[in-house]
């Protein structure tokens, strides 16, 4: 009898450890487990388009990083001084409602970056799961995004490529986990984002769709797949994407060829029936209300809310046309950005000069679906050229780029200081509301007086703290 | 041999055995149920009658067996005795005594069994003559059985007086004792049953012996902790078990409210904004604070250091347990200490407590009836507000009638005049009357059981109404309980199956604080009668514009509205337990636990509700509202559980257990509010307009899935030295991937020196057992799955025609329980025959790992994980005494008294640099009250507050203490310091109970003093009171008003708001009279006649009937507390 109760107890026991792990492995409902979700590509597709959406909030490109603190820091919006945004403008970064601000998109930035690293950390092992090239667009997607936060936030926080000993520290974070990394140099920095891109670039080349179909393909459905993941390329971080990211980052780091090489082969870039991929946007575009120019757009986000957002919440420059008009355009009266991208309002007895590069068509349809977010524009790949190219290549390419927004009487400077000056002043009217002008100027170290709009009290300062929340502990 | 006679003879068996066994079962089962029934149906409830002349005593037997329900075994023939009966409707003592009265045989009742031998020096002629050879040995001989007959091996017998004497049963359950002088007493025992003491007068017959299992577990020698049962004399845990009847006599509210009247260890921490609103489940420690709250989660700190409930083995709810039918529990044991509580492993650190219902017993169909009508009357000696004139004069001298720009002034001197001609003609409205009522509840209780040893049952229903002191406010339950038990030779299956509903209603009249800041001199109603929407509207004019730029509403008038706010809590129970024992000493029990529950809750304001009082113009169709929720929960609790007991050599009592256990919770829940009722009459969900603006369903989801292995090892060596060794391994899905299974175990070591050779000579001394115990226990009340790393999807949001999922967080693969190193030492000691008893233990605990949030560099990506950090400690002294002070059964007086005190000190050791950094903002936070602060080194109970100097004479201003110690008039939370404790240095109670023949009174108080209080009452009602408000008295009073007045109260019109201040901190003595028992019971011959009762009980309770503290401040701010006074009556038949 005895014995029998052993053999039982024995074999319930062997049993019942072994269906043990199953039964205390448990999966919310509401949640799904990372590993879970993981073992399917879908659940990769779920996670990188998590990532996208992550990218088109408030606290990243959907505001903060487009329009928001990131153009107040430049002062692109009338704003009372003792606001956050005035404070911003004034760059005082100590201030107790600018620090939450600044260590919101910081952190927000950072917690994306461990969304990518979340789907990286895994893809490899479930190399298996995914249908032909899936894998290396979402890998390479990843790799890139990965760089391209990471690049904005040296940019924002980091030292200026001027003078890269001086300035924070920050960490290229690889992969999720709760050891902190250590904090990295410029140089160290710099190695790690441009081996994920020149990675992301390997991986993408062989795999995008986008090399061999023009936007329009894209737009109009002559780009046929049955996978919704794949449609819209133009609104991933896609294989031109990375190229053009590469250039932005290359003049960060210093390295004016690199740069060069990459901006010009975008810019040489033709379809496969012939073509610009990417063609400068002209008045035309601006007629069709495409006022973000998405023929430019190498990467753009797409942002179903985009309308509606600055419907109710107006980005506002002046009470009338005379201070952008004068200042930041020079009153040209040709420039097509001077002329269209601006409308004075009137309600009430007040009158507002509105910026109305995200305003809505006043018809509808999906021809008309400029929802777009530019982060990535052809014309950026002409001021990297027209900066890094040999003076004769570069006034062509000035011209070229002057002609398409209505000016043609385009001259480049030889002078490296005019030409200096002349491109801080490009980049504040080309990228207006964009969230480029604040590295621009941080890049070139401009002077007060080069910057459009700085209020008199303002002390320059391109090199805020680091946020509170990442602790002093590291650095 | 004995011949068994029961029923079983009547079955013919003639299948192959293995099929004749499962059948013999299932056919018995049936039989066995039908024969109850028939019993339950036919019998005049166990009375037995019997007039025959001349009939043979095995007739007589069998008749008594069929009337009564009780088995008779005999030996030998009894074939030549016969005998004339005449009875009626006696029971079965007086039965036995009839029949047997003249005849040379002796009875036993050992449980429901009979056993009937030849008197040990009868003359007549037996069936084993008289061996010589062992009379002139002096040889006593005997067998021990179990009430199955079934010889009991290693059972101990000894010679009462003469412990040296002792010997064991062999393994046909026989013992031989040489060289015995009669006439002796044997004393013969084993553990888990009843020990039985037999005098022998003759070495002529074999001693026959059937000891009975300890069934009933409010057996003093067992203590039951829910796993395995532990005898009392070896046990070194720390443990209280109280009895329902000591339950019920300390208190008529709930078992919780008892309990805590009864061990101050046990402490229910008062909430003073709840008072005793009857749907409000208390906040439980057991020896203080274990848990600390993390960074999320830092204003919800209210149970966290719930204690696991087990009801009859299986993990329950406090809201179980308080609303349980007090009348179907048999006793509830506190586990305190490691030794006690690490059986439990994961779930053992706040302490365990044990609810072990009542099991079926047999005879006759017994009906029991109970019933109570209770009174609840608020208590309001907290409240001193001010009456209708003196509160305009407050206001009046606070300036609120004066203004600088003229016309202002005017309009504020004829409001001021229109109220006072209101007081004039006779305004004083008593604001806190309008909410309350005296609360009539009332509780019925009928149960019933009976059956034959075999097969036993009982069934019950109870419905109990309580009825809050604020209007409408109410908890009703409704239990039910049938309990079958059914005994086949070695085994036992028992099931119970358990349904309860509570529904509980919220009183319309909203917060009781609502009423008491009223201005007495506002009439609620109009001249009409109908009461007011907004109150004080001026009689002309526009003045109130600036003394009101919007009139305060009625809190009254909602109360008048077609709203509701009830919610409804349904649960199904059944467990089921098979036992069966190998043999003697071998048990193997398998038990499954099922339990499902249900929770709905709606609440509906009408349209007229004051709180859509600001809906726009558009948004007026919005109005009115319903919020439905729902929630569904299941579990499942099985376990195999074997244990194991034997005696070897005499003096080796070596016990064990070992036990497998798998459990499963889930639960879920959710709900909506919808919006848009137009129509006050319609409250239906479906007339809603729809659902509630930019609002999407709620819920949460959670799953818990654990197994566990608890292993038990008790040895005592000659009932002197004694040791306890527990082990468990636990794993549940709460934990991460890498620390799945974790170990938890206890060491104790016990000494029982009145069974020591040097102790035996004194009487004094009856019983001194010395314990220790160390251990390990865990607590696991956290959220379900957050050592994992989970993905959410985006609802509301996507890219393009995309949709996303995002990360929630790190998980945290290693995170393991939170543990708790417990000491325990202590003694239990009877002096004087038993007339005085003390128990007391000193205790150390360490909480360890405690789960905690860890700060992240904001690059990692989340700012904070959860990792097992921090520890805290909690040190105490308990003593407990009872002195029975007279016992004299002669002329039937009794008089006991016992005292009980506990001393807890708690101080947190580590804590994380996550959750210092979330306290930071609660800390510079300018309020009034202090907020709890977790700092290393403190006390989580301690009162953080800036040190306060009083109030300068000069100006009126408070001086406040920096934390440089230089005074200043600035408050700042950078200066807050410990000023007090709100844990009592020591806290205890004492009753006494008072008993002469059938009437007993008991009355309990408890006292606490040493520790301090916030008093808030000082703080909002008189030094930051809005004096539009009516205040306590002690503005009126004891303000500073000019310069040179020492006060303890700010200045009237000095200083502004006054935040979390030392001044507000007082040194707290109370004294509370808990509850006054009085209980006149009947039974016996007399009442049987004339009322056919077997039990009468009338018992007149009141609760909380005063209470003395040295802190007056308001008491039961959103709900009163409340007296309670009830009749109750039980009567059994």
């Amino acid at each position: 009898m005895k014995k029998i109760i052993h053999v039982i107890i024995a074999v319930l026991i062997i049993g019942i450890s072994l269906s043990c792990e199953k039964f205390l492995t448990v999966n919310p409902k509401t949640d799904v487990a990372r590993d879970e979700l993981f073992a399917s590509e879908s659940g990769f597709k779920d996670a990188m388009a998590g990532v996208y959406i992550r990218l088109i909030d408030a606290s990243s490109y959907g505001k903060a990083l487009s329009t928001g603190a990131i153009e107040d820091l430049v002062s692109s919006w009338d704003a009372v001084s003792t606001s956050p945004a005035g404070q911003l403008g004034l760059f005082n970064y100590g201030h107790q409602q600018v620090e939450p601000i600044l260590s919101n998109i910081f952190g927000y930035q950072y917690q994306t970056i461990a969304n990518i690293n979340a789907i990286l950390d895994k893809i490899d092992e479930r190399k298996a799961v995914f249908a032909p090239g899936i894998y290396e667009i979402i890998k390479g997607e990843c790799l890139a995004l990965r760089a391209y936060i990471h690049l904005d936030l040296l940019r924002l926080f980091g030292p200026m490529p001027a003078n890269s000993q001086v300035g924070n520290k920050l960490s290229y974070i690889i992969t999720l986990s709760k050891v902190p990394s250590p904090p990295l140099d410029f140089n160290s920095f710099s190695t790690l984002l441009l081996k994920d891109l020149q990675e992301a670039e390997v991986l993408l080349k062989g795999v995008d769709p986008i090399r061999s179909y023009s936007l329009l393909d894209f737009k109009n459905g002559n780009f046929k797949s049955e996978d919704e993941f794949m449609k819209y390329r133009y609104l991933r971080m896609n294989y031109y994407a990375v190229k053009a990211l590469q250039a932005r980052a290359y003049l960060w780091f210093n390295q004016p060829q690199n740069a060069y090489d990459a901006a010009k082969s975008l810019i040489i870039t033709e379809n496969l029936g012939g073509g610009k991929k990417f063609r400068l946007g002209e008045s035309t575009d601006f007629n069709n209300e495409d006022n973000v120019l998405t023929c430019e757009h190498i990467f753009g986000l797409y942002d179903f809310e985009l309308y509606s957002k600055y419907r109710s919440n107006s980005l506002i420059k002046g009470r009338d046309e005379v201070v952008v008009k004068n200042q930041l355009y020079g009153s040209t009266g040709l420039d097509i950005r001077e002329l269209r991208l601006w409308v004075e309002t009137k309600s009430n007895y007040q009158s507002d000069y509105v910026f109305k590069k995200y305003y809505s068509p006043t018809d509808g349809g999906l021809l008309k679906d400029f929802k777009q977010i530019p982060l990535l524009r052809i014309s950026e790949m002409y001021l990297i050229a027209v900066e890094t190219a040999g003076q004769s290549e570069a006034e062509s390419l000035w011209r070229e780029f002057q002609k398409a927004r209505g000016l043609d009487e385009a001259y480049l400077p030889n002078d490296a200081l005019q030409k200096k000056k002349l491109l801080i002043k490009e980049y504040r009217k080309e990228f207006y509301g964009e969230g480029q002008a604040f590295y621009a100027y941080k890049r070139f170290d401009a002077a007060e007086e080069d910057i459009v709009f700085v209020p008199v009290e303002a002390v320059v300062n391109y090199l805020p703290p680091l946020p509170k929340i990442e602790g002093t502990t590291l650095n | 041999m004995y011949k068994k006679k029961a029923i079983d003879r009547a079955v013919q068996w003639d299948f192959p055995v293995g099929v004749s066994k499962i059948l013999r079962v299932m056919k018995l089962t049936v039989l066995l149920t039908i024969l109850a029934l028939v019993q339950v149906s036919a019998k005049s409830f166990g009375q037995i009658s019997l007039n025959k002349t001349n009939i043979p005593l095995e007739k007589v037997f069998s008749e008594i067996e069929k009337q009564s329900g009780y088995v008779f075994f005999y030996k030998g023939n009894l074939k030549n005795i016969f005998l004339n009966v005449n009875f009626k409707d006696q029971d079965i003592n007086q039965a036995l005594a009839i029949c047997f009265k003249g005849l040379p045989l002796e009875y036993r009742i050992v449980d429901k069994n009979v056993v009937v031998h030849y008197k040990a020096n009868a003359g007549l002629g037996t069936a084993d003559r008289p061996n010589r050879i062992d009379e002139q040995q002096k040889v006593i001989k005997g067998t021990v059985r179990d009430v199955s007959s079934k010889p009991m091996v290693s059972a101990s017998v000894s010679v009462k007086g003469r412990k040296e004497l002792v010997t064991v049963t062999d393994g046909n359950g026989e013992f031989v004792l040489k060289d015995m002088e009669l006439p002796v007493t044997l004393v013969v025992s084993y553990i888990g049953f009843k020990s039985l003491e037999i005098p022998v007068k003759s070495y002529a017959t074999n001693v026959n012996i059937i000891l009975e299992v300890i069934d009933n577990k409010m057996d003093e020698l067992v203590i039951s902790t829910g796993i395995f049962k532990k005898a009392d004399k070896s046990f070194t845990g720390s443990s209280i078990t109280v009895s329902a009847e000591e339950l019920k006599s300390f208190g008529n509210r709930n078992m919780i409210v008892s309990l805590s009247n009864i061990d101050p260890s046990f402490r229910i921490i008062e909430n003073n904004n709840m008072g005793s609103n009857p749907n409000m489940l208390p906040d439980i420690q057991i020896r203080g604070n274990s848990s600390l709250p993390n960074i999320n989660n830092l204003d919800d700190i209210v149970g966290l250091n719930t204690p696991l409930i087990i009801l009859d083995g299986f993990q329950s709810s406090l809201q179980k347990m308080l609303d349980i039918n007090i009348n179907e529990v048999e006793s509830v044991t506190i586990l305190k200490d490691a030794s006690a509580t690490s059986i439990y492993g994961s779930r053992g650190s706040n302490g365990v407590i044990v609810i072990t219902t009542k099991l079926p017993k047999p005879g006759a169909l017994r009906i029991s009836y109970a019933t109570d009508l209770n009174l609840e009357v608020a208590d309001l000696s907290g409240y001193r507000l001010l009456d209708a004139r003196e509160k305009l004069e407050l206001e009046r001298k606070a300036g609120l009638y004066n203004s600088g720009i003229i016309q202002y002034d005017l309009g504020l001197k004829n409001y001021y005049n229109s109220i006072l001609n209101d007081i004039n003609s006779g305004v004083n409205t008593d604001w806190l009357s309008i909410p309350l009522r005296t609360g009539v509840g009332q509780r019925h209780n009928l149960s019933l059981s009976g059956g034959v040893p075999i097969f036993r049952y009982s069934a019950s229903v109870q419905f109990n109404n309580i009825e809050g002191v604020m209007k409408g406010s109410a908890r009703n339950t409704f239990n039910g309980t049938v309990n079958l038990a059914y005994s086949l030779k070695n085994f036992r299956l028992s099931n119970q199956v358990i349904i309860s509903e509570g529904r509980s209603a919220e009183s319309k009249y909203g917060a009781f604080r609502d009423y008491v800041k009223m201005n007495p001199y506002w009439n609620p109603y109009d001249s009409d009668g109908n009461v007011l929407k907004l109150l004080g509207a001026p009689k002309s004019d526009d003045y109130t514009q600036i003394l009101w730029p919007r009139l305060p509403g009625n809190p009254m008038y909602n109360a008048t509205l077609n709203g509701f706010d009830k919610s409804k809590l349904s649960e199904v129970t059944n467990n089921t337990s098979l036992e069966w024992s190998v043999f003697t000493g071998l048990t193997v029990r398998a038990q499954l636990g099922l339990t499902k529950l249900t929770e709905q809750g709606d609440k509906f304001r009408p349209a007229d509700h004051t709180a859509f009082a600001n809906y726009a113009e558009s948004d007026l169709f919005r109005r009115g509202d319903y919020n439905y929720r729902i929630g569904n929960g299941f579990k499942y609790d099985g376990a195999l559980n074997v244990q194991f007991s034997r005696v070897f050599k005499e003096k080796h009592i070596l016990f064990s257990g070992v036990d497998f256990g798998v459990r499963q919770d889930r639960n879920s829940r959710y709900g909506f509010l919808a919006e848009g009722f137009t129509n006050p009459n319609f409250d239906f969900i479906s007339m809603a307009l729809q659902y509630a603006k930019d609002q999407k369903p709620s819920g949460d989801e959670s799953l818990v899935n654990a197994v566990a292995l608890t292993g038990n090892v008790n040895y005592s060596y000659d009932d002197r030295y004694f040791t306890d060794i527990s082990v468990r391994f636990d794993g549940s899905s709460q934990f991460g991937v890498n620390n799945r299974i974790a170990p938890f175990w206890s060491a104790g070591l016990g000494w029982n020196i009145h069974n020591e050779d040097f102790m035996k000579d004194q009487t004094f001394v009856n019983r001194l057992k010395l314990r220790g115990s160390t251990g390990i226990t865990g607590s696991q009340s956290f959220n379900a799955y957050q050592a994992l790393s989970t993905y959410r999807y985006y609802t509301d949001k996507r890219y393009h025609n995309l949709i996303g999922a995002y990360l929630l967080g790190i998980g945290n693969e290693d995170l393991k329980w939170q543990q708790s190193l417990k000491h325990d030492v202590g003694f239990d000691a009877e002096f004087i025959e038993g007339r005085f008893r003390v128990t007391a233990d000193y205790y150390l605990s360490t909480t360890r790992d405690l789960v905690s949030s860890i700060s992240l560099p904001a690059s990692n990506g989340f700012t904070s994980y959860v990792e097992n950090i921090g520890r805290m400690r909690n040190t105490g002294i308990e003593f407990r005494t009872t002195g029975i002070l007279v016992q004299q059964p002669s002329n039937g007086w009794y008089w006991s008294v016992t005292a009980a005190f506990s001393h807890n000190r708690n101080k947190i050791l580590n804590i994380s640099d996550a959750l210092k950094d979330a306290q930071r903002n609660r800390q510079m936070e300018s309020s009034a009250a202090p907020s709890p602060l977790y700092y290393e080194g403190f006390s989580t109970n301690a009162i953080w507050v800036v040190p306060s100097l009083g109030i300068d004479p000069s100006n009126g201003k408070e001086v406040y203490l920096d934390r440089n110690d230089k005074t200043t008039y600035v408050w700042s939370g950078n200066d807050l310091r410990v000023m007090g404790n709100s844990e009592p240095k020591v806290q205890g109670n004492f009753s006494t109970l008072v008993s002469y023949r059938n009437i007993s009174l008991n009355a309990s108080f408890g006292y606490r003093f040493g520790g301090q209080q916030y008093n808030q009452t000082l703080i909002n009602m008189v030094e930051n009171a809005d004096y539009k408000y009516n205040v306590d008295r002690r503005v009126y009073e004891e303000r500073w008003q000019k310069p040179g007045d020492v006060s303890f109260f700010k200045g009237l019109m000095v200083g502004g708001t006054t935040y979390k201040s030392s001044r507000f901190v007082q040194d707290e003595k109370t004294l509370v009279c808990q509850n006054i028992n009085l209980q006149y019971v009947l039974r016996g011959e007399a009442l049987k006649r004339k009322l056919k009762m077997e039990y009468l009980q009338i018992t007149a309770n009141v609760a909380e009937p005063f209470r003395i503290s040295s802190i007056k401040q308001e008491r039961g701010l959103d709900y009163p507390f409340s007296k309670q006074f009830s009749l109750g009556l039980q009567v059994t038949f």
